[in-house]
């Protein structure tokens, strides 16, 4: 057994049921006609694999499975939103009866159980559905623990309240396989990048958002970050680095909309038109970089993140030219237009691609 | 997961969560070290309930916030109608007081467009006076525009405008002698010890963490440069359980019952509640 964990070997188990139905259907066409013996071989192996899987993470072993497992996936999600609301609610409910002290303790040791109970599920949770209910349920309890004990004591707000919230975000993600929680590290570095890039400006650090472009930083970063030598190795590549890609693109992108839109966010001694004019231009030309790297690389969440802001921006633009002067069915007919041209441009894009895969130099 | 790596897991996300309590915890025992940096004995008029609340369901208990106040230019419009209000833009915080926080201000010639962009707000300390000079000047004010509404009512008896009037100057002395905020912003700067030296009286003035502004008029030739407060980096102050007791047995869900309370700036120029209890105000 090779796989490392559930997502893993599930797929290697997709895989083998594809195997198996396209391995019939050519010995049902006549095509192969394999050895019995080294088929009894090949199925023996298969048999023992998945009873291997299905031992140690509790895999999908047929469709019926797979369906049941989507819907405990919704069932894990809304149910650890539901318990961290509720945790939520009975905190403010019940707070203000507490004595400091006990305060503080039911703090503390709300987010010491939680987490030390994430991971004792861990190990003996196969499916990882409760594993990463119980981690979600962790990560709002220490959320809760930092910022209550600010309203406790009167604290200033800081940032490194982010930096503290991502380590223990990144810590039950990559324990649980949870990508939400990476999503929600990935946020809260981004944040702290975004502030302390308002902060050297002279900004006060809870107005972060008033300057765009303190986040194309942390966009440069994330979008990097998996492919970066050292630090590849520590991000499990068909699972997070998609995650990493497109909350980097998206800390590049939304910036670069909303500058281009709005130019006096800018931080640059530009007229705000030229500033407008110059991320317009800077949204297509990333856009398209995006899409090329995309394909080269084979990353299909980096294309569609790169296809999806180009036509945002494209539309953007058209709005600004034509929405006034034009008639909406005539506006509205170019977009669809335009939306033909995109798809015929991909397909030919396509097609160039699969004739390249099949006659490489 | 393999044993090794469970317990791993296990210390790393255990520490770090002791780590940061720690640390938190740390920190407020040492803004509460030593001799606050400053010791004021507020009332309901300058600490009033969060919501105008003294209770709230569900609302995580009694939380006070801290009611501050500017004294605007005499003449301006707003002077009559929101120096009650709780921040502003003070006469003080001209182009020469922001260019002493750090905002750039250059020659009005090259000033650009861009220049005024490029300017927004900046973490600065503020300087609180209670009852001091400043609450002396509002409430002189206030007395002022009664004594000339009752002037202007004398030479013209009967008139409803004037009656008017003068009722409300009168409602406005009244409230600026027995429910006003009696906390002013008087002065701003980027060094505590050096607005220490300045203001030494600690029961008097207190200094917070704050916000400024940059607001550009454009109503001379060229543009000029002035500030507005913003909030306080901490406006809201929590009443422990402990000190709940007294305030809220008498007064469970009433709107603001007076009382007195001392609150306490620390190392870290954060506040909290040493005492508070009912009762009316010792002036």
């Amino acid at each position: 057994m090779t796989a490392a964990s559930r997502p893993e070997a599930q797929r290697r188990v997709d895989d083998i049921r594809v195997f198996e139905r396209e391995w019939q259907r050519l010995v049902d066409e006549g095509i192969l006609q394999p050895d019995p013996a080294q088929e009894a071989t090949l199925r023996s192996h298969h048999q023992a694999l998945l009873a291997d899987y299905a031992h140690a993470f509790d895999i999908d072993a047929d469709l019926q499975a797979h369906q049941l497992s989507l819907g405990m996936r919704v069932a894990s999600f809304l149910g650890a939103l539901a318990l961290a609301a509720s945790v939520f609610f009975l905190f403010r409910r019940y707070w203000g009866a507490l004595p400091t002290a006990l305060q503080v303790g039911v703090l503390i040791a709300s987010s010491l159980g939680s987490f030390v109970a994430t991971i004792a599920l861990r190990g003996r949770d196969r499916s990882g559905y409760f594993t990463k209910l119980a981690a979600m349920l962790a990560f709002v309890c220490f959320v809760l623990n930092v910022t209550l004990l600010g309203t406790i004591f009167n604290l200033t707000p800081s940032d490194n309240a982010l930096l503290a919230w991502a380590a223990l975000a990144f810590l039950l993600a990559y324990t649980c396989d949870l990508r939400l929680l990476l999503a929600a590290g990935i946020l809260c570095v981004m944040a702290f990048i975004a502030a302390r890039t308002g902060t050297w400006g002279g900004m006060y650090w809870l107005d972060f958002g008033e300057r765009p472009e303190n986040f194309l930083p942390a966009g440069v970063l994330f979008f990097l970050l998996p492919s970066l030598p050292p630090l590849a190795a520590h991000v499990p590549s068909r699972e997070f680095a998609p995650i990493y890609r497109i909350f980097g693109l998206l800390a590049l992108f939304l910036p670069m909309l909303v500058l281009a839109n709005w130019g006096y966010g800018s931080y640059l001694e530009f007229d705000h038109r030229l500033i407008e004019g110059g991320y317009q231009i800077g949204g297509f030309v990333l856009a398209g970089l995006v899409i090329w790297l995309g394909a080269r690389r084979g990353w299909p969440e980096t294309v569609n993140t790169g296809l999806t802001f180009f036509v945002i921006f494209l539309y953007t633009k058209l709005f600004d030219w034509w929405w006034e002067a034009m008639p909406k069915y005539l506006f509205f007919l170019v977009l669809g237009l335009i939306a033909v041209l995109i798809l015929l441009v991909l397909k030919r894009w396509r097609t160039a691609g699969g004739r390249l895969r099949e006659n490489p130099r | 997961m393999s044993g090794r790596k469970h317990w791993r897991t296990l210390i790393a996300g255990c520490g770090l969560i002791a780590l940061v309590n720690a640390l938190v915890l740390g920190g407020v025992a040492y803004n509460r070290s030593g001799e606050p940096d400053s010791l004021l004995r507020l009332s309901e008029r300058e600490l009033p309930p969060k919501n105008g609340r003294w209770l709230k369901f569900e609302s995580g208990g009694m939380i006070l916030t801290l009611a501050w106040r500017v004294l605007p230019a005499k003449g301006s419009d707003d002077f009559y109608g929101s120096w009650a209000t709780i921040g502003g833009s003070p006469v003080w915080l001209d182009t020469q007081k922001m260019r002493s926080l750090g905002f750039e201000v250059t020659e009005p010639s090259t000033i650009t467009p861009a220049a005024i962009r490029r300017q927004r707000s900046r973490d600065v300390l503020l300087v609180l006076e209670f009852d001091g000079p400043a609450y002396q000047q509002a409430l002189n004010l206030a007395r002022e525009r009664y004594a000339e509404e009752s002037r202007l009512l004398a030479a013209n008896p009967g008139k409803q405008e004037f009656v008017r009037r003068r009722d409300d100057a009168q409602k406005r002395l009244q409230r600026e002698e027995t429910l006003n905020s009696r906390l002013f912003a008087v002065d701003a700067g980027l060094d505590a010890a050096t607005l220490r030296a300045q203001y030494p009286d600690r029961t008097r003035y207190l200094i917070a963490k704050g916000r400024v502004y940059a607001q550009w008029h454009h109503d001379q030739s060229q543009p000029t440069l002035s500030g507005r407060i913003g909030r306080l980096a901490i406006s809201e102050i929590n009443i422990p359980v402990e000190l709940q007791p007294t305030v809220a047995a008498h007064h469970p869900f009433n709107p603001t019952p007076p009382f007195q309370a001392t609150i306490a700036i620390g190392q870290r120029l954060e506040p909290w509640l040493r005492e508070i209890a009912l009762g009316n105000e010792m002036r």
